[in-house]
């Protein structure tokens, strides 16, 4: 799904729906529940949902653990790790173990994609107004100005004292990559269940067998339009991850801007893909790649999943590709588990290794 | 005694009852559920002779979403809030995903009929 910057969304529209669903009739005798939980987080609406021994505190301690990292990776919140950070005129800040992390694997992406994800993006982000809504063209003296401050290889990680440093001026942005982090550190608190479906506002992440043992089935919607294009079945333990820009984008004089920049323009990427997931066990990868494809395009993009072995990535995952002419494009690895929905006749290729 | 059987039976027929409304949740026809807030504004069935229709939602901030239900599906064509990504979306057929208007705490679903056969979906 689309990234969304993360953003203090007040409290006060808090849903829990968190009702053990009793397995009615059949239920009788068995002691593992169903419990499902719909909150707002991370300026979007998550679902957790999941069946076994004491779903309902797994799925409440999920739910706390995601209002931590909220409270943590904030842009907005002037106590979060990363306020502190874009506040800090060039000062070291001690962070936690969380936002060291989630930094770190950042810059580790964004060396292994050439820079095609920044963690840096976020001042081109505010210029263009994709952080408030209020959306506008930056003139080119502004773009070239922003692009000054869009420099991931200016961060400083030290790690053994859990502490950040970046230039006065500059600012990080995680939105890329604190949702699938996030889905990454939930499934580990949902790990005991027999089997559980996270969904961060169109974040995927599938946890164990179903108890029919029939195979998981995450829809990938349709980016010209409503709906979805195809099914796609993972193993439990895996995210399925999508970035597109047909969700959040503005257009002026005819033209469409979407919201995913390329670090190298301070622009919206002039892609020629509009839809992209990745599916792995790492969801935090898996997230930031999504973005970092989206920008590198079709070729790039097949030619970076068939590096990802011999390069000692230590990245495994799996895409979907379609293009703008709709063409769905299929890794291999994966392609026995896909399949169409009724109806679709977009055309499909194979990405061989 | 023929009272304390009649009792019987009428217990066990709301015993009944409410187990297979707990347990066939799913059969209910497909609603359309407009929450604002947290708290349900509006349900409309998603089919029948009354479609389509289009209602105005008057959300957070004083800030609207017009919703437009037809046949099997519905929409948000309009909203006067920023980022326009409720309206983006364009039309959901299924429970799988909601319509969800951060800015104005609007949150279109569709609760009950077919199972839509995913568990869940991304985009």
């Amino acid at each position: 799904m689309l990234r969304r910057r993360i953003l203090a969304v007040p409290r006060l529209v808090v849903l829990m729906l968190a009702l053990p669903l009793f397995l009615g009739l059949t239920g009788c005798g068995a002691k593992a529940e169903s419990a499902s939980a719909q909150i707002f987080a991370m300026d979007t609406i998550m679902t957790l949902s999941g069946y076994g021994q004491n779903s309902q505190e797994k799925l409440d301690e999920a739910v706390q653990l995601i209002y931590q990292l909220e409270d943590i990776l904030s842009v907005t919140d002037e106590n979060s790790d990363v306020w502190r950070l874009n506040h800090a005129d060039g000062q070291w800040v001690t962070v936690s173990p969380y936002t060291l992390y989630i930094v770190q694997q950042g810059v580790y992406l964004a060396e292994a994609t050439g820079g095609a994800i920044d963690p840096t993006i976020y001042p081109a982000m505010t210029a263009w107004g994709f952080t408030t809504g209020d959306y506008q063209v930056p003139d080119q003296t502004s773009l070239d100005e922003l692009l000054s401050l869009v420099d991931y290889t200016k961060i400083q990680i030290d790690e053994e004292n859990s502490a950040i440093q970046i230039p006065a001026d500059m600012m990080l942005d995680l939105g890329a990559l604190a949702k699938g982090y996030t889905s990454d550190l939930v499934a580990e608190v949902l790990a005991d269940l027999d089997y559980a479906v996270i969904s961060l506002g169109g974040n995927a992440y599938v946890i164990g067998e179903k108890a029919d043992g029939d195979p998981w089935r995450v829809g990938i919607q349709d980016p010209s339009g409503g709906g979805y294009l195809a099914i796609i079945s993972p193993e439990g333990g895996n995210a399925v991850i999508t970035s597109g820009g047909y969700q959040r984008f503005f257009e002026e004089d005819g033209q469409v801007y979407w919201h995913i920049l390329d670090p190298e323009t301070a622009a919206p990427a002039e892609s020629d893909l509009i839809s992209v997931t990745v599916i792995g066990e790492d969801g935090l990868v898996c997230d930031g790649l999504s973005t970092a494809l989206f920008v590198m395009g079709l070729d790039q993009s097949c030619e970076f999943w068939r590096s990802q072995q011999d390069q000692n990535l230590n990245l495994n995952f799996d895409l979907i590709l379609v293009d703008s002419q709709g063409v769905i494009y299929v890794t291999e690895t994966i392609y026995d588990s896909f399949v169409l929905v009724d109806g679709v006749e977009n055309p499909v290729e194979v990405i061989a290794p | 005694m023929k009272k304390n059987i009649l009792i019987g039976f009428l217990v066990l027929v709301v015993a009944i009852s409410t187990a297979t409304i707990l347990s066939k949740g799913g059969d209910e026809p497909a609603t359309v559920r407009i929450t604002v807030g947290g708290t349900t504004v509006n349900e409309i069935p998603l089919s029948g002779n009354s479609l389509p229709k289009t209602i105005t939602v008057n959300g957070k901030d004083g800030g609207e979403n017009t919703v437009v239900v037809e046949e099997g599906r519905v929409c948000i064509s309009c909203a006067d809030c920023p980022d326009q990504i409720c309206v983006n979306q364009g039309w959901i057929t299924d429970s799988t995903l909601p319509i969800v208007c951060l800015p104005h705490q609007v949150i279109i679903e569709i609760v009950g009929g077919e199972s839509s056969g995913l568990d869940t979906a991304t985009g």
